[in-house]
């Protein structure tokens, strides 16, 4: 008599690709902390002199643009790991008896 | 910031748990297929009808509790699958002031007005006794 069965290639698929996406959320994020710690930076250095206000205007900008650019990047891949999750937890409902 | 080593060791344990419901999923094959197998031969007359009931249970048995074993194992990965999902959808949470703190500290202000009260009251029902000597 023959059952179905789990398909372990299609499952191991999925979980390499849920590690390699959490691997990568873990490098924006880390991209992003320090961003974040620039513009601090930034704006201490404005209040202490150390910088212009021209050098500060014509930083942050682009720091803002490069964190803008990475909340997205996580939003994306933490979308896609959750679109992962979901068919691997049909996958399990699937094979329940 | 993502656990990315936690989700890895949540995603080690599902596909650990995977291999091993294929393989129980294999051995209730088997067992279903012998439980066929011993309904052909009692019908054909190969076996008494005892050894086929004896079988018959045995494998029947079997079979169930390959079906918990593998119905457990996907409950666990659920469970994992549930966990990560918990992972990446991680917020801080701000912390909320408990009612019950809320309510406490009305009490404490009721209590500390009502014996400030009973004070004033104790004071002008026998006046000052400096007063009363005079």
């Amino acid at each position: 008599m023959a059952i179905q069965k789990i398909n372990t290639n299609e499952i191991e698929n999925i979980l390499k690709n849920i590690d390699e996406k959490s691997i990568q959320i873990k490098m924006f994020q880390e991209s992003l902390e320090r961003i974040n710690e620039n513009l601090k930076f930034n704006e201490k250095d404005l209040k202490l002199g150390k910088i212009s206000m021209e050098v500060f205007k014509d930083i942050k900008p682009n720091l803002e643009k490069e964190k803008n650019g990475l909340e997205l990047q996580i939003g994306k891949t933490k979308e896609e790991i959750k679109t992962a999750l979901s068919k691997l937890n049909g996958i399990m409902k699937e094979n329940k008896i | 910031m993502i656990n990315s080593e936690q989700i890895q060791a949540y995603t080690k344990k599902i596909y650990e748990n995977v291999l091993d419901v294929k393989i129980l999923q294999e051995e209730l094959e088997d067992m279903l297929s012998a439980i066929d197998i011993n309904s052909i031969e009692y019908n054909n007359g190969k076996i008494a009808k005892e050894t086929f009931e004896v079988n018959n249970k045995k494998f029947r048995k079997e079979s169930l509790d390959l079906i918990d074993k593998i119905n457990k194992l996907l409950e666990i990965n659920l469970s994992f699958i549930s966990s990560i999902t918990n992972h990446v959808t991680y917020k801080k949470r701000k912390k909320v002031k408990h009612k019950s703190d809320n309510q406490k500290n009305k009490i404490k202000t009721i209590v500390n007005e009502l014996t400030y009260n009973k004070r004033k009251k104790g004071k002008s029902k026998h006046g000052n006794p400096k007063n009363k000597h005079k």
